[in-house]
């Protein structure tokens, strides 16, 4: 008797979850992509530590990082040595990126947190959170 | 016999009126369509002038890199920047509002500045380095003087909605 109803329960649980993964791909796939998201394709922003960099020309090292492939923004604060890079992830890696930036740079260089303020731009929360579920779950072209 | 060639005769005539009539329709017709195909495009936009969205995809990229590394207003953007999935949404919302904004085929989904700045306390001087950082990505592109104009002019009104709230 407690076994059957155990199993019923499993049923039920797995009907119930099921649906709604269903409901979630659903959801997900029901919009085509917008003409942006169809043209522009996703990126990851890093920054490095340049305090290793001898010299430091800013506007040259943008010029010279920008042009990497894969890579589609270089921005360096001279004051802090920092340098941010924005790539394509279907492109590259954050360590084929790593690789890439010590040959063309000639130095290794290291991953450096920047600091944070509490909250930032308003693109966060639930209805974020469920449009970048939306983005993972969506196979549309 | 008189009769039916008269009415033979007759038929042609009107079959010929009637058949030239049509072709002078349908002449009519496709000059009509042919005007109606080539309108006069006029100026282009300045979405064209900038080069389309993969030219604005770069310039947004570099402005968000400026802001999030610059000493002063980095630290509002570093958080947005460093999440993938929040980089996502905002760059996104970014290249849709200048595409929108300058006349592209984009739509803009995103909240109003002021709904989306309200609480931030955004201050003035920060509201002009981040327009500086703007006008330092599209120095970088090479953007022409008359385009950074026309789009810092699209741009600049949003100060009201998104300063001192």
């Amino acid at each position: 008797m407690k076994k059957s109803l155990l199993i019923k329960s499993g049923k039920a649980i797995l009907i119930v979850l099921g649906t709604g993964f269903l409901s979630l791909l659903v959801w997900a796939n029901w919009n085509a992509r917008t003409y942006t998201e169809k043209l522009v394709g996703n990126t990851q922003f890093i920054t490095y530590d340049l305090s290793n960099a001898s010299a430091l020309n800013p506007l040259l090292l943008e010029k010279r990082i920008s042009v990497i492939d894969g890579v589609s923004s270089c921005s360096v604060n001279g004051a802090t040595k920092i340098a941010g890079v924005i790539f394509y992830t279907s492109k590259l890696t954050p360590g084929e990126l790593q690789s890439k930036l010590k040959n063309t740079l000639g130095y290794a260089v290291s991953e450096k947190i920047l600091p944070i303020q509490k909250g930032g731009c308003p693109v966060g929360g639930i209805r974020y959170f469920m449009l970048g579920l939306k983005e993972a779950l969506c196979f549309r072209s | 016999m008189k009769k039916i060639t008269l009415m033979l005769a007759a038929t042609g005539i009107v079959a010929a009126l009637f058949t030239t009539a049509c072709k002078k329709k349908t002449e009519t017709v496709t000059e009509t369509v042919y005007v109606d195909k080539t309108p006069d495009p006029g100026p282009p936009t300045l979405y064209t002038r900038l080069g389309g969205v993969s030219a604005i995809t770069l310039v947004t990229d570099k402005f968000i890199n400026n802001c999030a590394t610059n000493s002063f207003i980095g630290p509002r953007f570093s958080a947005t920047a460093s999440d993938a999935n929040r980089l996502r949404v905002f760059r996104f919302n970014l290249i849709d509002q200048i595409c929108a904004g300058s006349g592209g085929p984009c739509q803009y989904k995103g909240v109003t500045m002021l709904q989306a700045h309200t609480g931030m306390n955004i201050t003035g001087p920060e509201f002009d380095t981040l327009v500086n950082q703007l006008v330092k990505a599209m120095t970088f592109y090479n953007v022409p003087a008359k385009e950074q104009g026309d789009l810092a002019a699209i741009l600049l009104p949003m100060k009201t909605d998104i300063v001192g709230h």
